[in-house]
């Protein structure tokens, strides 16, 4: 899957597994792995526990290749190999066969030192602590062979010159493993192992069920990036730990560590085979529903992010769910737990941001409300009535109506349809202008219009509910070079102003969460073979790629002509790693588009 | 009226209240930075430090003109006056604060990079958002509610890429010629918009403080001035604990390192701040507070909104839970509080015994960071370590639980009192070289002469020690050769090889350690240097700020934030010294 000789590498990806928060990548700077432990959600060019992986020969360090699938990590050498592979709880484990390891801590911040490390010590027990801080501990615990520990404290910088654990094997055997534990508090090392093979095999079977239990097969010919995609989607999957109360999504393992509020109902569309994980997936985010009905943006191992939130996505893909394998999955005993958050989540919206015409239409105050942080929409300010927005809602009154009727609440279910429909009528009189969808801006009473792929995101609604006309002119646009390139959409049309593919999010780049909206909206108003032919480029262009949030269609600014500004450094290329985002819009690119 | 004494220097600290998130400050450079010298508001970023760049400055304006302006500030109030008139502010409640202004109206202007994260928004008419929540954090929100005047936003953005938002806040008088703006950092309900006059509003907070104030020890009337700003530093780094909220983390009230640069609360802090207290159930909620947090027989090293760090630290709640007992009864410690913390405490002990302990009876810190110093020269011994300060904390650690098991009424205390009695014939027998306390490395057994200050800690014992050690040690300590120095005690031996005035720990004089110093020696019947000492430190504090590391020589450091000069632990020293002096 991932190695020195294969398609893709780790400069982006991160070998892990669901449940461990341990995470290996590639540096970008010199072809050496490394691991950390990503629990606290720091991004990577912050960290301050990245430790660097040699592989040594009677100590001295000599170069090696890697390859790693779901289940094992294994570094190879002309001498020996060391190999690595993670439990579903705490635990790293470390096989060494004829050459040693060296791992040397070197943070990212500060760049090179040893600073992340606030103390390395022996416990009474035979094995060493490192505290590493709000990073957690770190537990080394040598099950064969020996250890042995380099850390020479620098007084007058306070912290640690180095801190470097040397693995080196059994003289008789050729053969060293050790097995490392992270955790937040106390912890001694545990009373039996299993072995490193019971350990990958455990692995291996659990990304094995996953896939089995959870997703339809992959269309012909696109096995290989499907399990590419599911690999992301699985091994992002957090352990119950911290404010993780069940099994979260994590957006990226190095980077974003965190679990975006709208983003688990993403990763609840391709769950198909198994609607009820998909439904446990779009429930998950309401234990973190404020008083106020808002859901909290965030999540992660240290914090709620309460200050803010994201759209109501979970109305959206729970009708995708339904659409797709029926209302089973919905049970009655589902629907009493569900219906009052949704309904106080909906409140929220009409009552917090209401945009004051005396009914349900709502405006956003901000661009994190919409879930896309740049969009040209927003050129003018806020508050801001969009399509999408408009979307969300209708989504919320059906689902809300749907699950009214199986509790046998008809005078509900009556009026969530009702409204349903009101809201539908406005944005199609006043969010259309017979050209394209628009927003509106109530403070100032002025219609704005844009040129962004957002604007097509509302046919996700489908058929049912968007007149053909209105269809038929957005598939006729969107097909267009302004917007389709041979990778995709741009979320922003070429011929535009603000177009670019800088750092910038969704003003121009070919986004894949955006593309695979656009392509469901499409496939859900009759238009498969625009679905398709979306999904296509997409995949293609994701499968040499990776699997990456966004891609700039060119390498040049389409506007000026000059080369891209892209991110800083420190990940390579422009700093786009590998993430569950795009994962899970591929995988249900894949499962549905693709026929 | 208030009388309060203290004017506030918003180069030095900011203008804020116990438990809220906003602040001011006055913007002076003095880090070497090129921002508008000015007012500016803040917000305090939970789990860290609020962006140096880009915060919010405010503009006294007249006719939609800056004006030249003065300011002057105390606990209840700041007062921002020109020549066509003024506007108040003041921090109305722990969620809110409020501007009046008269004559004059202020400007907030701010270019923000268009399609970031960043945004202003006129949320209905006269309510403004204004949120720097951007990706980084730490910028703040504030949300301007008009009561009365006028509440304007201008917005105009530069439709480009890389274009920015250029957004002015105006807040400006009615036809009476006064405005009155209520700010919050979340959109309040129309009916949670209201107008409180501005002596009530200032009373109110000059109440609030005036009671936390009452909670310290008189001073002498030279420290008055001093005490008070100092406790108002330490009232505003007071935080809130968040049981209720979605991810509770702080369980109790807790004291910050800083407002501005590090809103951790640290664990070894705490019992400074508690000492400092002469109103018993104040010391003893800074003490016990962090022992909400005990997992697994662990405290943690610090907490935050957001964040749990558990590891080691320098222990000093045994020290500071037995004066606030000596001084307030053991009344302040009922039977039911008593037994609870019993537990806890038995609990945090056995876990400092399991992890910290090679050898029967002994104890030795693991790694070196541990002491609390990491530069000190202890720390360039071998490790783990038998240290003398480490033993002084848990001698005086184990010897309260015992005392804290009587009060529980669950036993008679006889195995603490052993145990601490064990520990002090190792220290007094092993670790006395008949000059000095030694350190003794565990791994090999050797033992090292060590010429930190920390190895004079065990003069907190006070008379548990014998008369014969505390001469010695308190002829070290006064020698003005060795650690006597003319702002205080030096943290090194000034004769040893280590000694660095530049690095904290190394030869800088460390606030917490006076405040530890001049208590055991008040303990130890050493009045006059302890006297001595506590002159010297706040004759120094007064002409310059309560910092935690007094450099020996020079001034404070360039390094420091505007309005981050004065550090709440050091404040809270400052008091503890005064109130130990003679009246």
């Amino acid at each position: 899957m991932f190695g020195t000789y294969e398609k893709h590498n780790l400069l982006k990806a991160a070998f892990t597994r669901e449940s461990s928060f341990w995470a290996f990548y590639q540096d970008f700077r010199e072809p050496i792995i490394g691991f950390t432990v990503i629990k606290d959600g720091v991004m990577l060019d912050s960290r301050s526990n990245t430790f660097l992986l040699e592989t040594t020969f009677n100590g001295i360090s000599i170069p090696y290749t890697y390859y790693a699938d779901e289940s094992v990590l294994r570094l190879t050498t002309d001498r020996g190999t060391v190999e690595f592979c993670l439990n579903e709880t705490d635990q790293m484990r470390i096989r060494g066969n004829n050459i040693g390891l060296r791992v040397v801590l070197r943070a990212e911040s500060p760049f090179g030192s040893a600073a992340g490390c606030k103390g390395i010590y022996p416990t009474p027990e035979g094995c060493w602590e490192a505290d590493m801080g709000y990073s957690g501990k770190i537990l080394f615990v040598p099950l064969e062979g020996s250890m042995h520990l380099t850390a020479p404290w620098d007084r007058v910088m306070g912290e640690y010159e180095k801190v470097w654990a040397e693995f080196s094997p059994n003289a008789a055997n050729g053969i060293f493993e050790a097995a490392l534990h992270e955790y937040m508090d106390y912890r001694k090392k545990d009373q039996s192992y299993l072995t490193f093979d019971q350990i990958r095999k455990g692995s291996k079977k659990a990304f094995d069920d996953y896939v089995e239990k959870n997703l339809r097969k992959p269309p012909k010919g696109w096995e290989d990036l499907f399990k590419y995609v599911a690999y992301v989607c699985w091994s992002h999957r957090t352990g119950i730990a911290g404010n993780y109360k069940e099994q979260m999504i994590m957006m990226q393992q190095v980077w974003a560590g965190y679990a975006m509020s709208w983003q688990q109902s993403y990763n609840a569309l391709p769950m198909l085979k198994n609607p009820a994980e998909g439904l446990r997936l779009i429930k998950s985010m309401f234990r973190y529903q404020n008083p106020d009905g808002h859901v909290s943006m965030t999540v992660n191992y240290y914090n709620v992010a309460t200050g803010g939130f994201q759209p109501a996505f979970q109305a959206l893909a729970l009708d995708w769910l339904i659409s797709q394998c029926g209302d089973e999955f919905l049970t009655a005993e589902e629907c009493e737990y569900l219906y009052p958050r949704f309904e106080k989540w909906l409140n929220f919206w009409l009552t917090h941001r209401n945009a004051g015409h005396g009914d349900d239409r709502v405006n956003i105050f901000g661009a994190h409300e919409s879930g896309w942080d740049d969009l040209s929409l927003y050129a003018e300010g806020f508050p801001l009535e969009t399509p999408d927005l408009f979307a969300y809602m209708i989504f919320l009154m059906d689902n809300l109506a749907l699950m009214a009727k199986k509790l046998g609440m008809k005078d509900k279910e009556k009026d969530w349809t009702k409204r349903s429909k009101k809201l539908l009528n406005s944005l199609l009189t006043d969010l259309w202008d017979g050209e394209s969808f628009v927003g509106y801006l109530p403070q100032k009473k002025k219609i704005v219009k844009c040129k962004s792929l957002a604007m097509f995101q509302c046919l996700c609604l489908g058929k049912e509910r968007i007149p053909q006309e209105i269809i038929d002119k957005l598939a006729e646009e969107v097909v267009k070079p302004e917007y389709l390139t041979d990778i995709g959409l741009t979320t922003e049309s070429l011929e535009s102003p603000l177009c670019h593919f800088g750092y910038n999010f969704v003003l121009g780049r070919v986004i894949t969460p955006s593309n695979m909206l656009t392509a469901m909206g499409f496939y859900r108003c009759g238009r498969k073979d625009i679905a398709k032919l979306i999904t296509e480029r997409v995949c293609k262009n994701i499968y040499e790629k990776g699997v990456i949030l966004g891609f700039a269609p060119y390498d040049f600014e389409i506007t000026t002509g000059k080369p891209i500004n892209t991110y800083p450094n420190p990940t390579a290329s422009d700093g786009w790693p590998w993430n569950s985002w795009a994962g899970s819009s591929v995988l249900t690119m894949l499962q549905v588009f693709m026929e | 009226m208030s009388n309060l004494a203290a004017t506030l220097d918003l180069k030095k600290l900011p203008f804020s209240r116990a438990k809220s998130s906003y602040y001011l400050f006055e913007e002076n450079n003095r880090d070497g930075t090129n921002f508008e010298p000015g007012i500016y508001f803040g917000m305090s970023y939970p789990n860290g430090a609020t962006r140096r760049e880009g915060l919010v400055r405010i503009v006294p304006v007249s006719d939609g003109k800056p004006l030249n302006y003065a300011y002057n500030c105390s606990p209840g109030r700041l007062e921002i006056t020109s020549d066509c008139g003024s506007v108040t502010i003041v921090m109305d409640s722990t969620a809110s604060m409020r501007m009046y202004g008269s004559g004059i109206g202020i400007m907030i202007h701010k270019e923000m990079p268009v399609m970031s994260m960043e945004t202003v928004t006129e949320v209905r008419p006269n309510v403004v958002e204004f949120n720097l929540f951007s990706p980084t954090g730490g910028g703040g929100r504030f949300v301007f509610s008009c009561v009365s005047g006028v509440v304007n936003l201008e917005n105009k953005a530069v439709l480009t890429a890389d274009g920015v938002n250029r957004c002015t806040i105006w807040l400006l008088p009615g036809e009476d010629g006064c405005f009155e703006t209520q700010v919050n950092p979340a959109i309040p309900q129309e009916s949670e918009v209201f107008s409180k006059p501005l002596n009530e509003a200032v009373g109110e907070v000059e109440q609030a403080f005036e009671a936390y104030l009452s909670a310290y020890a008189e001073v002498p009337d030279k420290w008055q001035a001093l005490k008070e700003t100092c406790a108002y530093m330490c009232w505003i780094n007071y935080r809130e604990a968040n049981p209720g909220e979605m991810a509770p983390v702080m369980l109790a009230d807790m004291f910050c390192a800083s407002r501005i640069s590090d809103m951790q609360c640290y664990a070894w802090h705490q019992p400074f701040f508690g000492m400092a207290f002469s109103d018993g159930d104040s010391a003893l909620g800074a003490i016990t507070n962090v022992f909400s947090s005990l997992k697994n027989g662990m405290l943690p090293a610090a907490v935050c909104s957001g964040q749990l760090r558990y590891g080691s630290f320098p222990f000093y709640h045994g020290y500071a839970l037995t004066k606030t007992l000596d001084r307030c009864g053991n009344d302040l410690l009922p039977e039911d509080k008593a037994a609870a913390l019993y537990e806890k405490m038995k609990e945090n002990y056995t876990w400092w015994k399991d992890s910290h302990s090679f050898l029967p009876g002994r104890i030795s810190y693991s790694y070196p960071a541990e002491c609390g110093f990491p530069a000190s020269s202890l720390t360039a011994l071998e490790f783990p370590l038998e240290a003398p300060d480490f033993y002084a904390q848990m001698i005086l650690y184990s010897e309260v639980i015992g005392r804290v098991e009587r009060l529980a009424g669950k036993g008679n205390g006889l195995f603490w009192y052993e145990e601490s009695q064990a520990l002090k014939k190792t220290l007094t027998g092993e670790l006395w070289d008949g000059e000095r306390f030694i350190c003794r490395g565990v791994i090999s057994g050797k033992t090292f002469p060590c010429d930190s200050l920390l190895a004079y800690v065990p003069v907190i014992l006070g008379k548990r020690l014998p008369e014969d050690i505390l001469d010695k040690l308190s002829e070290a300590l006064g020698c003005e050769k060795r650690f006597l120095g003319p702002r205080g005690l030096v943290s090194e031996n000034m004769t040893s090889r280590y000694y660095d005035a530049k690095i904290p720990g190394c030869g800088t004089v460390e606030m917490i350690l006076q405040q530890l110093f001049v208590l055991g020696l008040l303990d130890s019947g050493k009045a006059e240097l302890a006297v001595k000492i506590a002159e010297r430190v706040l004759n120094w504090t007064d002409k310059n700020a309560a910092v935690s590391s007094i450099p020996p020589e020079g001034g404070i450091s360039s390094e420091k934030r505007p309005a981050d000069v004065y550090e709440a632990v050091a404040a809270s020293a400052v008091i503890a010294l005064a109130a130990g002096l003679p009246m």
